[in-house]
């Protein structure tokens, strides 16, 4: 009778390390074991450094403006500020930054390179829920519990 | 417009080869190094070679509409 495959282990529930992978770009890899813990830093330098030449091209993360008639444009808004939003705590601080009023960090909406600024931030996002969503995978590996002690 | 131009440029290139990295990488999970070098740079010459292609599709539209 063949045995079921080992259940995943993890130093933390699944979960919560999505949680993780998703507030600090990369971190949540890192939970995952040595074999993994490279990748994790490249990909938690690589989503730092999109977001941060957004910001240096003068984007920023604001919220979605409901335009009435306009419901392609509203969805647009809505799905960009979504993916924009996946970048984790670099997302929050613009977007805290553009209540506050602090440009540095919400960008110029008026600038020229303020639509390819966030479209950077968009890209980070995106790349990080694609990097927590992997994360959530590889802990439902039947041989994950092996491969973290390695 | 130099400027303009040039910063398009890399974020193309840039872009591109940053999301065919990180697809890439995940994808050839228990592959050999070479191997995994080989279809990053599959990823990204697919990638930037859709994007130039669609924009030269756009242009040569964007010329014959007058």
């Amino acid at each position: 009778m063949a045995s079921a495959p080992a259940r995943a282990k993890t130093p933390m529930h699944p979960l919560l390390l999505c949680l993780v992978g998703w507030l600090v770009p990369g971190l949540g890899m890192v939970f995952l074991g040595t074999r993994y813990r490279l990748r994790a830093i490249a990909f938690l330098v690589l989503v730092h450094l999109t977001f941060l030449i957004g910001l240096l091209l003068g984007g920023g993360v604001a919220p979605p403006v409901v335009e009435p008639g306009l419901l392609g444009m509203t969805a647009i808004g809505f799905l960009t500020f979504f993916m924009q939003l996946g970048a984790g705590w670099p997302a929050l601080v613009s977007l805290l930054g553009h209540f506050a009023g602090i440009a540095a960090l919400s960008g110029d909406q008026a600038g020229a390179y303020y639509e390819l600024g966030a479209f950077y931030m968009l890209v980070a996002g995106t790349l990080n829920y694609f990097i927590v969503c992997h994360s959530y995978d590889l802990t439902k590996k039947p041989a994950f519990e092996n491969l973290a002690d390695s | 417009m130099l400027q303009y131009g040039a910063i398009h440029l890399f974020s193309l290139v840039y872009l591109t080869a940053v999301v065919a990295l990180v697809i890439g990488v995940q994808e050839s999970e228990d592959r050999q190094p070479r191997e995994m070098r080989l279809h990053v740079l599959g990823c990204w010459a697919k990638l930037l070679g859709s994007l130039v292609g669609l924009g030269l599709v756009v242009y040569v539209i964007h010329l014959l509409s007058g």
